[in-house]
């Protein structure tokens, strides 16, 4: 991008501009938006060698290095260390590397990267990401970068492997204002491989693959459809599969007991004449023993009720006004839970604003998103919305939330994550909640996205996770805008830090022990939570990442 | 609502949007490509990210994620709905079901029904586990409230303790084994979930995937074509010509047929001493370019050109996916398809060549 200023830079800038320290960051915003160009610029000639070193396109790759004279570098490790079992199915082996670098070919350096792509036979993905980078802006512009290296592909036995290195870069601008590289170490390299594909992707043979245009391209222009709920809703001991979605709603009954896959009901169920949602929520608002449908939308609130006749015949009707539940919001995420315990199950719906038309009035503490909804249960098929009386008509820009009793006085409580801002803990006092997130430890400040409640260390009582942004190209002007980082910036540094995991001290006040866990910096992540996947009785972790990508990987 | 005055608190905002939405209509990234994170616990409190060999690190741009045992196997899938190209993915969990597990399903009475925000918690030797029957959680999503608790290998059958707390307040005390479903109903016990174990579809193979865009499938003859040879090649035998074949379909305005037919033109002295034939057949429209293209590049395996009429012979839609490269056995049946020239394709091609 040519206008010098990057998305991610701007965003980073205004969510820094507090008041405490606008000033300074103000006399560095020119040197730092003509650094962080350079940076981005480096990233991107960085994932065009990625694409070209995926694609084993040496002659393209041979591009970014001087074509004459030689320059010093460690070369591509061509010799596996032994492998030993890390995890599980997972083994790692070591990769030996020169020590120091030498004055080197480049011929000499292509062809040990060539031998070091021979060990795999197919490559999925390649990718140089800039860490952290520096400038001079002599004659020419110098640079030094710490750059993080992976590749996935599969070894001559068929497993995927995970290559992952460290390596310093040095490079100076040449002609037509492309980088040329002058040195290149491996700090470290390693690899991780599994035993077994842990998971495959199987929607096309379930029969449940569909194309959506990318987005931006009609009528992908929607704005969060992309909801999903696993559940029964024929009562036949099998889980069925509703989505929202940019194309319309979509039913899917399990279908696996009959030698088949699962087959697409919506039409004959109705789901599809619905208005589009975006949040799902399976729950059986009616206490008749079978799940209805309630969707967040943006636009009224959805209700479709379950009407499952003793035939078996299946559909669902529409009574979003009925059941007086046709408010307006953006809604999002939606949730459930007896608020009252009075025997019936209420919704609330964390609702967002329309971005584009409405901007936040803060990066970091915006309240001009519309209000959430609480939907009270009247146990007669109706709701009534009192959000305002609850005090949750929140109006921060709400993403998620999610129930749980905190404090454990029976009561269920709540926790919403917001973005461009502070998430909430409802705690709930019988008649009406008070926001306790400060005083319980998990106001996560930054840019919540989706919420679960798990027990990550098996002590008996409900951490909360937390899915956030975290960007590379945030950190990166993170790292040079605070160098020494101090207490007052730990609000900046958790703006680009990644997902949050907050254990439950036992008493409902929680610690991010994120960073203690390992860290989970996982991107910019959406869906995400308690997971254990491999059945050891250990909640793993798992987020769905990414903003959107492109025709080509190059990053605004 | 005083719009114009929110948006000028956010400084450059108006500028940004515009920028943004100017952006991706051109195709630009913002924060893609980025892999998907799966991190295993250890069981010290530590975590180990294990998603670039997991198979489930899609590059998606994921929003809407749930969990679930979609077979009844005991193990949780996975299903994620991106912003983008797909409208769902769903992944098959592989390994899960290999450990010991107990299933628990709830039911209200005094709690509603859906008795959202129980917690149920498992004595087992890995700590008591806990775990809640959320009523949505993550982003916009819900998944199986059925409650899967992992045993590890070889589990002890038990019994396990295993205790409720409604959202009523009653709390309730039961023992399950190793490998039970169990649905609890709120004050009026347990009882026992006989569900049959499944399994989802093994994932498609790459060819499988490849011939779904095609006309022609495995096993079937490879279809008359009418071809014109290009320079001086007699007209070579797809029947039952007694050896192996590869047909590479190509175009002069393919980018990538560019890279690939100097390496087939590499691979073909190989490929005829193991006895494979290798033909080239361009889907060219305007045939007339086609002579000089393959002279330029000193291709010297012979070439056809296709009549337009007969494209629905091969690819199944109306977009050409070049280059295509079928493999048809000695008696003329197509046996494999490779679409795309990659690392992938040249290095089955040079196990072809050599495996004669």
């Amino acid at each position: 991008m040519r206008n010098g200023v990057s998305c991610v830079l701007v965003w980073l800038l205004c969510a820094v501009a507090l008041p405490a320290s606008a000033q300074t960051i103000e006399l560095d915003r020119a040197e730092l938006e003509r650094v962080e160009d350079l940076s981005e610029s480096l990233a991107n000639q960085l994932l065009e060698l990625s694409v070209s070193m995926r694609r084993q396109d040496l002659a393209q790759v041979a591009t970014i290095f001087d074509a004459h004279g030689s320059f010093d570098a460690t070369l591509f490790p061509s010799k596996a260390g032994p492998s030993s079992l890390a995890f599980k199915w997972i083994e790692s082996h070591g990769w030996e590397l020169d020590s120091e670098p030498r004055p080197l070919r480049r011929e000499v350096f292509l062809a040990s990267l060539e031998d070091f792509l021979a060990h795999f036979t197919s490559i999925e993905d390649v990718r140089f990401k800039v860490k952290k980078a520096d400038f001079e802006l002599g004659e020419p512009v110098r640079g030094e970068a710490s750059v993080f290296f992976f590749l996935i592909g599969r070894d001559p036995a068929g497993r995927r492997e995970w290559v992952r290195g460290n390596i310093d870069l040095r490079v100076h601008l040449g002609p037509e204002a492309r980088f040329v590289i002058d040195y290149w170490r491996f700090q470290n390299i390693d690899s991780l491989s599994s035993r077994q594909d842990l998971f495959s992707e199987v929607s096309e043979p379930l029969g449940m693959w569909e194309d959506v245009p990318r987005f931006g391209v009609a009528p992908n222009d929607g704005f969060v459809a992309h909801g999903v709920a696993i559940g029964d809703v024929d009562g036949d001991g099998l889980v069925d599969l509703f989505t929202s979605g940019v194309l319309g709603n979509r039913l899917y009954l399990n279908a696996l007991d009959s030698g088949s896959t699962f087959r697409d009901v919506s039409d004959e169920t109705l789901v599809l004449f619905s208005r589009q949602g975006t949040g799902v929520l399976l729950v059986d608002y009616d206490n008749d023993g079978d799940l209805d449908i309630f969707m967040a939308a943006v636009g009224e609130q959805i209700l479709l009720q379950n009407q499952l006749r003793p035939s078996g015949k299946l559909e669902f009707l529409d009574v979003s006004a009925e059941a007086g539940v046709d408010h307006r919001a953006v809604g999002f995420s939606a949730s459930a839970a007896d608020v009252n315990g009075d025997g019936f199950t209420d919704l609330y719906v964390s609702s967002y604003n329309l971005y584009g038309q409405i901007m936040p009035d803060s990066w970091s503490r915006a309240r001009n998103g519309t209000p959430n909804l609480l939907f009270i249960n009247q146990g007669d098929g109706t709701f009534r919305e009192e959000a305002r009386s609850w005090r949750v008509a929140d109006r921060r820009w709400s993403y998620a939330a999610a129930f749980a009793d905190v404090d454990g006085d029976g009561r269920q409580d709540l926790y919403v994550a917001n973005d461009f801002g502070e998430n909430a803990l409802f705690m709930n006092r019988g008649d009406h909640f008070e926001d306790e997130a400060a005083l319980r430890g998990v106001l996560d400040p930054g840019n919540g996205m989706g919420v679960s409640f798990g027990d990550y260390d098996n002590d008996g009582d409900l951490d909360l996770h937390v899915t956030n942004m975290s960007s590379t190209a945030g950190n990166r002007i993170l790292a040079r805008l605070m160098p020494d980082a101090t207490a007052d910036d730990a609000l900046l540094k958790k703006l680009a830090a990644g997902n949050s995991l907050f254990e439950n001290q036992g008493d409902g006040h929680f610690v991010n022990v994120a960073a203690a866990a390992g860290g989970f910096g996982a991107g910019w992540a959406y869906g995400g939570g308690f997971f254990d996947y491999d059945n050891d009785g250990w909640e793993d972790l798992f987020s769905v990442n990414g903003f959107v990508s492109g025709k080509t990987m190059k990053d605004t | 609502m005083a719009a114009a005055s929110e948006q000028e608190k956010a400084g450059n905002s108006t500028y940004q949007n515009e920028h943004m939405a100017q952006l991706f209509e051109e195709g630009m990234s913002f924060s893609g490509f980025e892999r998907d994170a799966l991190y295993l616990a250890r069981g010290d409190g530590t975590y180990m990210d294990v998603s670039g060999v997991s198979g489930l690190d899609s590059i998606s741009d994921g929003r809407g994620l749930a969990f679930g045992d979609l077979d009844n196997d005991g193990d949780l899938d996975v299903v994620i709905v991106p912003v983008q190209e797909a409208a769902r993915l769903v992944y098959r969990n592989n390994v899960g079901q290999d450990n010991d597990f107990v299933r628990v399903a709830l039911r209200g009475t005094r709690s509603a029904r859906d008795a959202f925000g129980a917690v149920v918690k498992l004595e087992t030797s890995r700590g008591t586990q806990t775990k809640i029957k959320a009523g949505g959680s993550g982003f916009l999503s819900y998944s199986d409230s059925r409650l899967l608790f992992g045993l590890g290998p070889n589990a002890p059958d038990g019994p396990y303790p295993l205790s409720v707390l409604w959202p009523s307040g009653l709390e309730e005390r039961y023992e399950v084994e190793s490998g039970e479903s169990v649905l609890l109903v709120e004050g009026e016990g347990l009882s026992k979930l006989h569900l049959e174990r499944l399994e989802l579809p093994r994932p498609r193979t790459t060819s499988e995937r490849i011939f779904r865009t095609l006309a022609v499938g495995v096993g079937e003859s490879f279809p008359e074509l009418a071809l014109t040879p290009v320079g001086a090649y007699t007209k070579t035998a797809f029947g039952v010509s007694g050896r192996k074949m590869l047909v590479n379909f190509w175009a002069t305005w393919c980018v990538p047929c560019a890279v690939e037919m100097p390496e087939l033109e590499s691979l073909f002295p190989k490929l005829e001493a193991a006895g494979v034939g290798l033909v080239g057949i361009s889907v060219d429209t305007n045939t007339a370019a086609v002579p000089g293209y393959l002279e330029t590049r000193q291709i010297s395996y012979p070439n056809y050109t296709l009549a337009e009429s007969d494209f629905g012979k091969i690819f199944a839609g109306a977009s050409l996916t070049v280059p295509l490269t079928l493999v048809l056995d000695a008696r003329g049946k197509v046996i494999d398809a490779f679409s795309g020239w990659s690392a992938e394709t040249r290095s089955a091609l040079e196990a072809l060549a050599e495996s004669h």
